[in-house]
């Protein structure tokens, strides 16, 4: 059997997309021979002529199944390609990002091209399945399998650990709560300062309580409400909340700024407790709280999308979830309840063989040996004809065309209906 | 209320509705000076700081310009001083407050003192012990760009700054019309070109896709340096922000002394910026400016390719500061 791995040679604009790619790819690698896999470089960087022609002389040897691994170029016209000269092809599987509901107008175009075909959407998370399963009528034809981990590159080692804490002028007995990804305003960062900078002020959490944020501001706002940001704005909101303080707490958070891939397993042992109180709309994983998780961090996460399924078998691992809920304009939680899990969490111990534990059992699952198994699966599980989008693709999808605010109200300027029947799967 | 008061005030209370960089209805002062921002992007692209960072073109008239109470200019030479020779004081109804480039303080007239302050930005600076594993130069190759110094010199120069261990690369837009239609930057850009191969070789990579040049990432090892000095159009520009708000230090920045009493407010985690009430040299030049424009008998606009060369000319000649 040749499978046809479909994915941009060049690197993304996107860290994490970059991680994504290249973890799904090993997880491939593990699970099949590399003579079974004929590669084929589909990415922006490239003419559409250039796309085809990879594409043309991959399927020209024989290729029986498509895997697609990117999300970017969209696989609208390599679809297309493909059901112009892939008559040999016998399955054809997408790994679906985060940026599905952002594309649907290119998804419903698709349909053309899948129909009769035998697919398989492969998705990240439990909620990212609820959700694509919204837009097609087979529900069989959504698996999951989550993106890897590389495990052995994020794993519980405490070598490291004091001597970070030195560098970064932290105690031994200091505890640390780290955040690690884009500081963004779906990512809700202020909100998480915020609450822990209060807690610094009542006493609930002492001096010895940091918080550390690893990445870089960014301006994507609340792109579904039309309400981009321009450099320095997010910032400037977040740099407000502390500056509200007293120069005694303001010094406890700390930025990290881009903590590169290789050190950044360094900071999860480094630190004491990861949190996200992340409920950006494309977060159909969380490759960082995966990571996290790997390396044995407790965690502190919002119950939203990919997060969610942030769980194993044994409870005592699992993070500490805050609910969430669909709002007008955003979504909300409980940020008494934030105090609180972070107040519980802050008296914790540093307990080395409870991480190691915790990471073996987020190994188990995330991991790309685990990953490569589920992949195994996936193609070994009988694939049934496409029978098409549903209606709510159909309506979405030829919204897109003329309008980039899918999910907004153009009067009220809050999420519309549509918002609410496709998330609310992510917030349940 | 001392004027830095006044400012400080104004930026606690600062909102959306008082960002100019938050409206989507901007009424420009003139055609020529928006198709020239819009072809100097990234440069000119804005950003956000409670201070209202802006150009004097983006304020139809004095009535555009009350809506906002703090208007912090990004403006370079041409602009600021037509401003201000057309206005050698505020109109009595006009209550804002105008922050100005520190480096053009000069040219202020006295008749605004109680209404302007002066800002700088503090980016970070390269300081490291060994040269930078890349550098990126960035900047507009036309005639503003070596108003003082030929593109061999300019070139030269840059070659020397930069460290020869260090990989360079350019990100150059390519404009052949900046500001007027009638000035032709062609022959500049094929003059700069030659110095740019001459002094960093024929394989040197150069960008010029507007789209793609911020996401062109540089890491800690790395740093960026401006082409040249180019006070004249813009004297505030987006890149330096861009990449200090990433922490990539400039090997071109200008270290900035802070006094007491001075405001500082971080626009990033690495760099902020720095609001006297100005120096000994503020309101320093602007008489000599006047006086000097009234003895040739010219007129201040900026929208004039004349008034250009005569700013050019005073700035060459020492007349005024920057």
């Amino acid at each position: 059997m040749k499978i046809g791995l479909v994915y941009s040679f060049d690197d993304s604009d996107w860290f994490s997309v970059n991680k994504i790619v290249k973890n799904l790819l090993a997880a491939y690698q593990s699970a099949f021979q590399e003579a079974q896999f004929e590669h084929i470089n589909y990415s922006v960087k490239l003419t559409n002529e250039e796309n085809q022609k990879n594409m043309k002389e991959a399927l020209a040897k024989g290729v029986e199944r498509i895997v697609f691994l990117d999300h970017r170029p969209h696989p609208l016209r390599a679809l297309d390609w493909l059901n112009s000269y892939g008559s040999a092809v016998k399955e054809i599987i997408i790994h679906v990002f985060g940026d599905f509901t952002l594309t649907l107008g290119d998804w419903k175009r698709t349909s053309a091209f899948l129909k009769d075909k035998k697919v398989k959407f492969v998705c990240a998370s439990d909620k990212q399945v609820e959700l694509i399963r919204k837009f097609c009528k087979q529900a069989e034809i959504v698996y999951k399998c989550p993106f890897p981990v590389d495990a052995k590159a994020f794993q519980a080692g405490f070598g490291q650990r004091p001597l970070l804490r030195a560098e970064l002028g932290l105690a031994e007995d200091d505890f640390i709560f780290l955040y690690a990804g884009r500081l963004s305003f779906q990512k809700n960062i202020k909100e998480l300062v915020e609450t822990f900078l209060s807690l610094k002020a009542s006493g609930e959490l002492q001096a010895r309580h940091k918080l550390l944020l690893a990445g870089e501001f960014d301006q994507i706002g609340q792109a579904y409400l039309q309400q981009p940001q321009v450099l320095g704005e997010y910032f400037r909101m977040v740099q407000r909340v502390i500056e509200q303080y007293p120069q005694e707490y303001q010094k406890d958070v700390v930025y990290l700024g881009n903590v590169p891939n290789k050190e950044l397993v360094n900071y999860y042992n480094a630190s004491d407790a990861y949190v996200s109180l992340s409920t950006y709309h494309d977060e159909d994983y969380g490759m960082a709280v995966g990571e996290a998780l790997c390396s044995g961090s407790p965690a502190l996460l919002s119950d939203w999308a990919g997060f969610s399924s942030f769980r194993v078998n044994d409870k005592s691992y699992d993070p500490q979830f805050i609910p969430v809920s669909l709002g007008e304009r955003r979504v909300s939680m409980d940020l008494d309840l934030v105090r609180e899990k972070l107040i519980a969490l802050g008296s914790r111990k540093h307990d080395p063989a409870q991480r190691e534990m915790r990471a073996a059992a987020f190994k188990d699952i995330l991991s790309i040996d685990a990953c490569a198994k589920m992949v195994q699966d996936i193609f070994k599980e009988e694939a049934t004809p496409f029978q098409g989008y549903t209606e709510l693709m159909s309506q979405l999808g030829a919204i897109a065309v003329f309008r980039y605010h899918l999910f907004m109200n153009e009067s009220s300027k809050c999420f519309n209906d549509f918002y609410y029947e496709v998330y609310d799967v992510y917030a349940q | 209320m001392s004027t830095l008061n006044k400012v400080k005030k104004l930026i606690e209370v600062s909102h959306d509705e008082l960002i100019l960089a938050k409206k989507w209805d901007i009424r420009h002062r003139s055609a020529i000076f928006k198709s020239a921002y819009d072809r100097m992007y990234p440069f000119a692209f804005r950003y956000y700081f409670e201070g209202n960072p802006s150009f004097l073109n983006d304020y139809a008239n004095f009535l555009d310009m009350e809506r906002y109470p703090l208007i912090m200019l990004r403006d370079g030479l041409v602009n600021l001083a037509d401003f201000f020779l057309t206005n050698f004081r505020p109109p009595s109804s006009f209550r804002s407050m105008l922050l100005i480039p520190k480096r053009m303080e000069g040219i202020v007239p006295i008749g605004w003192k109680d209404q302007v302050a002066f800002y700088q930005c503090r980016f970070p600076l390269w300081q490291g012990q060994e040269a930078p594993r890349k550098v990126l130069v960035s900047g507009l190759l036309s005639n503003y760009t070596f108003w003082k110094d030929k593109p061999e010199t300019v070139f030269k120069d840059l070659r020397d700054k930069i460290p020869q261990e260090s990989k360079v690369e350019f990100f150059i837009p390519l404009r052949d019309r900046l500001v007027f239609d009638s000035v032709d930057e062609a022959p500049c850009i094929l003059e700069s070109f030659k110095w740019l191969y001459h002094f960093f070789g024929r394989d040197t990579l150069v960008h010029s896709d507007n789209s793609r040049i911020l996401l062109h990432k540089l890491g800690r090892e790395d740093a960026h340096i401006s082409l040249g000095d180019e006070p004249f159009l813009v004297a505030d520009n987006f890149f330096d922000h861009w990449q200090a708000s990433r922490n990539i230090p400039s090997l071109s920045a200008k270290e900035v002394a802070v006094k007491v009493g001075d405001l500082v407010y971080k626009l990033s985690p690495y760099h902020d910026i720095v609001i006297d009430a100005g120096g000994e040299a503020a309101f320093g030049d602007y008489g000599n400016l006047a006086v000097k424009l009234k003895l040739e008998g010219k007129k201040a606009n900026a929208e004039r390719s004349a008034f250009h060369d005569f700013i050019i000319e005073v700035t060459k000649n020492g007349l005024i500061k920057v």
